[in-house]
């Protein structure tokens, strides 16, 4: 249980000031996740700058959601130079990540209130461009934050808790499955061609493996040691379908995996995990749309949800094994435990504990919660939130999976190259 | 929500009491509103332009069967959770500051949506101003059915800036939490009704009865109604079928003595949010297991009523009296028949659960209700998060029907015009209690060390009736004493036990408390 009563989230000074790259009051992820997440922490964090394509469309946002603070910018050269921002969030297509991040970057020589930079995973559409960011980032020496916001998920806290109390004994297998959404028979015809095109580095891999593989990581504390992918597209042309999902007897290219086979094991206790990644529709019928299944020597735990998507869903937690650290109950029986919270708003909330995290972090209210002086990323921590180099464990992660299907072998995992010492001061 | 005049001589308010100024208030109460008042104009630098009031309460007897729809007998106490409250023009955007006298509870501040759509609250965090939100969710949708044509879908609540003064123990079993929901659900329809608008105690009720669901908890309807529906000198019958209904009523006038309630808090501080996967809402899903497991066993269906909409243990004992007994309604409240069917339900629990009473794990009580142990993970453990190693349904079953029994008989004697001596009353309803709280500790496992150590104190000095109040696992003690003997009790107390726990002198009345029944929720306005 998190809690928060004693310590204030009104700090004695004020808010950090954000300026958002892809904040639209239509359209977009931005508006259903980090908006109303941060007007749950409005002393902490107040929007200062809005960046859009055109000056129009970043006026209308701030119009819109009255963000009477806000600056409007459509140029990223004067957005980068504008010193009322400590945190700059990236909320944009994949596709584009890159170039805007690196003219930010190049740009922003110089503004010295630019501290803390929140980018939306993936960092780039593959291995290479997300190290060029990483580089700039360390060059900066500048607080990074990924959004691989299922590490805030209450139910893979709840199951690295049950993990790390010993509750399953050592893990000895793991399976999971997943339905990645898109990547069915079917597509809605208003869907942004990108997501289907192999080379914009959004796909079934990048998204529902890279998020559900780094909670996997996260709740068993073990990186792997060696992976075997398969990856398909056995669909090469999707159906388009109306907003009811009525076929509209047209066809568009897909070029994008379809589906994901993927083995591997981890580090710690060479643990087998089997993984399957189904592309979209039709979804499965007797079957989770997500399932990921930990067998341990001492007990089980099962995640569940109806979407395919951990970082963003509500989730069942399901656990039958040891008692936790603290239960002083004398019967013999296993301990059974089903934790799931039916408000839960996970699409907010899991985005909302990672601004929670920052503030804890910039305002240092919680002496429990501080970073040590070194933090460059979260790893297998509870505290903290996960910076751009536990991105790169992910995107190293991915890369290898890729290889491993066009050389038809299984690889290790070679650490990725991170220098955290170019972090200067 | 009815409120009832049945048992009192004299007529009821039926909107929340508003004051003109605080002198208008009983002394007693005075001080509490004129202490928020001068807080608030220290933090914020201007007056209130009102402050809301809403007790906590003591339940008498009848611990846990409020979520199975059984009848309990509470009275509103003097300690009170205050809200000074200015509301903002609306002309900026709409934010709610949250200021407490309590620096365990530090301030915070939030915007409200600007699309009038509903805050978002984290069940998954433990949070003062998660209260304060249920609290605002409930009055909003309140005010959107209410004044459905000014309160249209997209118009924002007005900000507040609110100083929040409990002077009801938190995680003390009085019941802080609905006290303080209550008082800020009355706060944010005052806000946005205006002060024209009386707010009938019935809706106020209504809408903060299960307002807490918001937060994980399961509770029942009772600490609200007692919140709200507080009046002076009477204590409250709150019944939950066939509705939601409080009856207010005085002790019995006895010849020589006064009947008086001494709460004793344990310290034992009792989160119900915190432990609810093993101790609150696993009751709950035991006794809906439970009513559920009977039902099978009897062949009958039950109706998708309760907290987890599976049927409870009072719709259990109809759906029994219908198909053995012919009985075409079900229960309708009348004592003599809830006593004669609550021996018969006893009857049946030991008939069927005995064999299990060192407990029945899911497999076991998988087959007991004739479903998978994945269906039963799916309509019976996925409601809140709950952890066991086995449930106990035959002792808590048993606790339910018994502590119902024994609300019955307890009322027969708050009735009762005479007595041939007062120690017949002090003696009878002190039994009640004892035995109820034999049953808290032996059956329903919600007792805990210090509670037996104060309830055994008190009975040495002169407490004819001592148990635990509220939901258990620590927080408060209630015991029934005649004026009399007040000193010597507390002064036992305090000897034995608080002595021990280093709270000397003054301090002693800060945690055991000599209440009245008291008033209910009300507006103090008149300040700027």
């Amino acid at each position: 249980m998190n809690k928060r009563s004693s310590v204030s989230t009104v700090p004695g000074t004020s808010p950090l000031r954000v300026g958002f790259i892809g904040l639209s009051a239509t359209k977009g992820w931005a508006i259903k996740s980090h908006y109303p997440a941060i007007l749950q922490v409005p002393s902490q964090f107040q929007i200062t700058a809005v960046l859009d394509v055109d000056l129009e469309a970043s006026k209308s946002t701030i119009e819109k959601l009255k963000l009477v603070r806000a600056t409007p910018f459509e140029d990223v050269r004067l957005f980068a130079q504008y010193d009322k921002m400590d945190l700059i969030v990236v909320s944009i297509n994949v596709p584009n990540f890159y170039k805007v991040v690196t003219d930010l970057f190049k740009y922003s020589q110089g503004n010295v209130s630019f501290r803390y930079l929140f980018a939306e995973w993936s960092l780039g559409r593959n291995l290479q461009e997300a190290q060029e960011v990483y580089r700039l980032a360390s060059l900066r020496g500048i607080r990074t934050i990924v959004s691989l916001q299922g590490r805030k998920s209450p139910y893979v806290l709840r199951a690295k808790e049950l993990v790390s109390q010993g509750c399953i004994g050592e893990i000895s297998s793991v399976e999971i499955a997943a339905i990645g959404g898109f990547y069915g028979y079917e597509r809605p015809f208003k869907s942004p061609d990108y997501l289907y095109d192999a080379e914009s580095g959004v796909n079934l891999i990048s998204a529902a493996f890279g998020h559900t593989i780094d909670i996997l990581q996260y709740i068993t504390g073990s990186y792997f040691s060696e992976v075997n992918g398969m990856i398909f597209n056995n669909i090469p042309r999707q159906r388009l379908v109306d907003e009811r999902g009525k076929s509209m007897d047209q066809e568009k290219p897909k070029s994008a995996p379809d589906h994901l086979l993927f083995q591997g094991s981890l580090e710690q206790g060479n643990v087998p995990v089997s993984c399957s990644f189904k592309g979209g529709t039709p979804v499965k019928k007797f079957t989770k749309n997500l399932v990921i299944d930990i067998h341990g020597t001492k007990g089980d735990l099962k995640l569940e949800g109806d979407a395919g998507f951990a970082e963003m869903s509500n989730l069942v937690l399901y656990f039958c094994g040891q008692k936790p650290t603290g239960d002083l109950s004398t019967s013999s029986a296993e301990t059974m435990e089903v934790y799931h919270l039916r408000n839960y708003n996970s699409i907010v909330g899991n985005v909302l504990r990672i601004y929670e995290a920052i503030a804890d972090h910039h305002f240092r209210a919680d002496p429990s919660k501080r970073l040590p002086e070194n933090f460059t990323k979260q790893g297998f921590e509870f505290g903290g939130f996960p910076t751009f180099t536990d991105a790169i464990v992910v995107h190293n992660l991915i890369d290898v999976v890729l290889r491993s299907h066009d050389q038809k072998a299984t690889l290790p995992v070679p650490m990725p190259t991170i220098k955290d010492d170019l972090q200067s001061t | 929500m009815i409120l009832s005049n049945d048992l009192t001589s004299h007529k009821i308010a039926m909107s929340v009491p508003r004051f003109h100024s605080a002198k208008e208030l009983p002394n007693k109460l005075q001080k509490q509103i004129l202490d928020v008042t001068e807080e608030f104009k220290t933090v914020y630098g201007h007056e209130p332009d009102f402050v809301t009031r809403s007790p906590g309460r003591v339940n008498l007897i009848g611990d846990h069967i409020d979520y199975v729809d059984f009848s309990v007998l509470p009275m509103a106490i003097n300690n009170a959770v205050a809200c000074a409250v200015r509301v903002l023009p609306n002309t900026e955007i709409p934010s709610v500051t949250l200021i407490n006298t309590d620096p365990r509870f530090a301030q915070r501040r939030f915007d409200l949506p600007l699309d009038g759509s509903d805050i978002s609250i984290d069940p998954s965090v433990s949070d003062w101003s998660n209260y304060f939100k249920c609290g605002l969710l409930v009055a909003q949708q309140y005010l959107r059915n209410r004044f459905s044509d000014t309160f249209s879908p997209g118009r924002t609540l007005s900000g507040l800036e609110v100083f929040v003064d409990g002077q009801v123990f938190t995680g003390g079993g009085l019941s802080s939490s609905a006290a303080f929901i209550c008082a800020v659900a009355l706060a944010v329809i005052r806000a946005n009704a205006g002060p024209g608008f009386d707010i009938p105690k019935q809706e106020l009720t209504q809408i903060t009865a299960k307002a807490e669901h918001y937060v994980g908890v399961n509770n029942g309807g009772m600490d609200q109604a007692a919140s709200v529906c507080g009046e002076m000198d009477h204590a409250l019958y709150v019944e939950f079928k066939p509705e939601l209904k409080a009856t207010p009523f005085m002790f019995p006038k006895l010849k020589n003595s006064e009947v008086q309630f001494i709460i004793a808090n344990t310290m034992v501080v009792s989160n119900k949010v915190e432990t609810a996967p093993t101790n609150y809402n696993l009751r709950v899903v035991e006794v809906t297991v439970a009513a559920n497991v009977l039902a099978a066993k009897y062949g009958v269906a039950l109706e998708r009523v309760g907290n987890l909409e599976k049927g409870t243990l009072r719709e259990f004992m109809d759906a029994y009296y219908a198909r053995y007994h012919g009985a075409r309604e079900p229960w309708s409240g009348d004592i003599e028949e809830g006593i004669t069917r609550l021996t018969e339900m006893l009857q049946l629990v030991e008939d069927t659960m005995l064999e299990f009473s060192s407990g029945y794990t899911v497999q076991q009580a998988s087959d007991a209700v004739n479903s998978s142990m994945h269906e039963f993970a799916r309509d019976y453990l996925t409601n809140f998060p709950v952890r066991f190693q086995v449930l106990k349904l035959y002792q808590r079953a048993k606790h339910v029907y018994s502590e119902a029994l024994r609300v019955l008989q307890a009322l027969k004697l708050m009735l009762q015009k005479t007595f041939t001596t007062d120690a017949e009353f002090f003696d009878s309803f002190g039994q009640l209690m004892n035995a109820s709280q034999k049953s808290c500790d032996k059956l329903y496992e919600c007792s805990c060390p210090e509670t037996d150590e104060i309830c055994e104190i008190a009975r040495a000095n002169g407490s004819y009736g001592s148990r635990l109040t509220g939901a258990g696992w620590g927080g408060c003690t209630v015991h029934l004493v005649p004026r009399s003997k007040v000193n010597d009790v507390t002064q036992a107390l305090a000897e034995q036990y608080y002595a021990k726990r280093g709270i000397h002198g003054e301090e002693i009345d800060d945690v055991v408390l000599v209440s009245r029944p008291a008033l209910g929720s009300c507006i103090v306005e008149g300040f700027s």
